[in-house]
Order: C-alpha cells, then structure tokens, then sequence
C-alpha cells in the first residue's frame, strides 16, 4: 500500500509541476509547448532543476511504483494474496501496465531529457534481471509469476528508456495474454490440489489434468521466449534494439536482460517440473483426487492459448514493423 | 532508426537470448531430473543459506 503511494506522490507531483508550468495538462498542449520549456529551470529551496527533467523522474517514480520496478516492487508478489483470476487480470494484464503505458504516452517529454531515459533504461534493466534472480528460489505457485511478471516489465521499461516505446508496448499486449494463461492455469493448478500454492507439495500432476499442463507448458514456452511464439517476437527484438542502440546503457541492458533470460527459462521450467514432471510430494489423498477443471475454466484457457502463440506473429509487422507509424 | 540498426548488429548477440533460454531451460531440467542431491548440498551450504535469505528478503 505505502509503495503504491510514493509512486502515485510522485505522479501527483509530476502533474502539478505541469500544471504550475504549462497552465495546462491535456497531452496535446503540453508536447506543444515543450519546445520552450528546453532551458527553464524550476527552482526549488534555492535548487535550480531543469524542468523537463523533473516532471520526467516524477512522473517515473509514478511508473515505477506502478509497474512494480525495483524499489518500489514488493507490493506486487504480496498482492498474490487476492483471487488468482484477479491477479491474472489485475497483476498480469491491465494494472501493472499502467506504468509503461505512462512512459510511453508521455514520450514526448521524455524525448527532451536522455538523463532521465538513461535512468528508466538502468532501473528498467535491474529489474529485468533481479526480479528474475529472485523468482529461481520461489517455492509459492503465484510468486513464481507475480516475479516474472515483474521481470517482463522490467524489460517493458527498458525498452521505453532505449526509445522504442512500440516494441516495448508490443511486449505489453504480448505479455497480457501469455501472462493470464499462466496465471489462470496457476489457478486451475491450485483449484485442482485443494488450494495448495507450495510447488514443493505437488508434482506428478501431468497425468491427472493433462489440459492444465498443457495450457502451462505453452504459456511457459510462450514466456520463456521459445522461438516462433509470442513472447519470442516481442523480447528478441527488445534486446536487439537494445544491442543496436551502441550505448553503455544499451549494452548494460543486454546484458542484464539476456541473463533475465536464461534465468526466466530456468524458472519457468522449475516451475513446470515441480508442478506436473516429479514425483508426487503431496498428501495421497489430494493427489489422487486432482482433477481438470470445469468447462468455464478449461475454455478460457483455450482462448487465452491462440493469442499466446500467434499474435506475436500475426501483429508484429502491424505494431513494430518498418514503416509502421504505431 | 534504432530498429533499422538492430537489424544489422553481429549475429552471435541475434541469437544469444534465445541460447541462453534454450540453455536455461535444459539446464534446469537437467538439474532437477538429476541433480536433486547437488541441489540439497548447494542449498544446506553456507553459501547457498546466504544467497537464498538473500533471495528471498523484500
């Protein structure tokens, strides 16, 4: 909670330096005017801070505390806590986005000052890859993801930072709906073995809901970057732009992203491991009465499935293609 | 015109991601299918107690 509030401080306060500055804050007439604000400074206790810079970091910090970027992250696996078709709607595809989605509306200012872009790309690549680091050692179904959704946004921001706000909100849609199959599958898992979230208490699950585990086994493949599906087309092409940039904060952000990755994999395949491919660990009596779930459940699988493995095909020449003006 | 220069860097750094996922997706696999004593003994290890309370603090 407190979290959440720093961050909606900062966007507070980002919004009224506007308003005091521009006498304005409708999007049009604040990238209009800009142009004069390049040299002005706010002074603030005596500090002089050039203004577009200031209103960039506090509308940042709003970003950050809303899409869970390190610092202000931990809100995110806590919130785990809720419904799991909650989280997989809230804390998957829609909420947590807000923050990239923020960056990549206010770009236009955020174009003036590459100090600022700098920051987003380090905090953006940081989180990528810790976020990553701490989802290996996860042992609660929801965590597991909570911090993977946390990394995906990690290199969501890192690709607003390096200036390619369309390939990081073609990550976006990509992420929302291989992260809602996940999440719900999560849920259908969870549904299954009488609402144990510990990995360590499950296993052997694949015979017993074979359409669960093959929902997740795509929606892992889909996240892990597995070639030809979505996440594949969204998070190479961030690292490449990232490569491509030929910058210290560009190839920082490889880096730390490529290493995201492996450990992406190594999570996302430990999760299904412990989960369907081991042997049973739990009570005989919950194991042996695992089922698949109801119809409503298994059917938005199914149509949480076709887009994680074809949007990214079928929209990447729309969203981040040459000539494309997204 | 950051996309246009993507399109051109080194092949090697192309494909890296993509190894490195397809690495740790085995690698991980491996592991757990027949490392599960080296995984009790790294994480009992001073260590490895270090790096997981590392780990797993907010």
């Amino acid at each position: 909670m407190i979290l959440n509030r720093i961050g909606d401080f900062g966007l507070v306060l980002g919004i009224l330096i506007i308003f005091v500055e521009y006498k304005a804050v409708d999007y049009a007439t604040v990238f209009a005017i800009t142009p004069i604000f390049t040299n002005k400074f706010f002074n603030f206790l005596s500090f002089d801070f050039d203004l577009i810079s200031i209103i960039c970091f506090f509308l940042f910090i709003g970003a950050v505390g809303k899409s869970a970027q390190l610092g202000l992250h931990t809100w995110l696996p806590d919130a785990m806590e809720g419904p799991t078709p909650v989280s997989a709607l809230i804390h998957a595809a829609t909420m947590v986005t807000a923050g990239v989605f923020l960056i990549a509306r206010t770009s236009p200012l955020f174009e003036y000052t590459p100090s600022i872009l700098s920051l987003v790309t380090i905090i953006g690549a940081c989180t990528a890859f810790f976020a990553a680091t701490v989802g290996l050692l996860q042992n609660d179904l929801k965590r597991v993801i909570a911090y993977s959704t946390c990394s995906q946004l990690g290199y969501m921001v890192f690709a607003c930072g390096l200036s390619n706000y369309s390939v990081g909100v073609f990550h976006l849609v990509n992420h929302a709906f291989f992260k809602a199959l996940l999440f719900l599958g999560a849920g259908s898992i969870i549904h299954a073995v009488a609402d144990e979230q510990d990995m360590r208490k499950m296993g052997g699950l694949k015979n017993l809901v074979p359409f669960t585990y093959s929902m997740m086994i795509i929606g892992s493949l889909a996240l892990i970057g597995f070639p030809f599906l979505t996440g594949f087309y969204s998070k190479d092409v961030i690292l490449e732009v990232a490569y491509g940039k030929y910058t210290l904060e560009g190839h920082f952000s490889y880096i730390l992203g490529s290493l995201g990755a492996f450990f992406t994999a190594f999570y996302s395949t430990r999760l299904v491991y412990l989960t369907f491919l081991s042997s049973p660990n739990g009570y005989k009596s919950v194991i042996s009465s695992a089922y698949d779930s109801s119809y409503q459940i298994t059917l938005s699988l199914f149509l949480l499935v076709i887009p994680s493995v074809l949007i990214g095909f079928y929209a990447k020449d729309m969203v981040i293609g040459f000539g494309s003006d997204f | 015109m950051n996309r246009v220069d993507s399109e051109f860097i080194t092949h090697i750094f192309k494909i890296l991601p993509v190894v490195l996922s397809l690495l740790g997706a085995t690698s991980s696999f491996l592991l757990y299918l027949f490392g599960n004593k080296l995984l009790v003994q790294i994480k009992m290890s001073v260590l490895g107690k270090k790096i997981y309370n590392f780990l797993n603090k907010k």
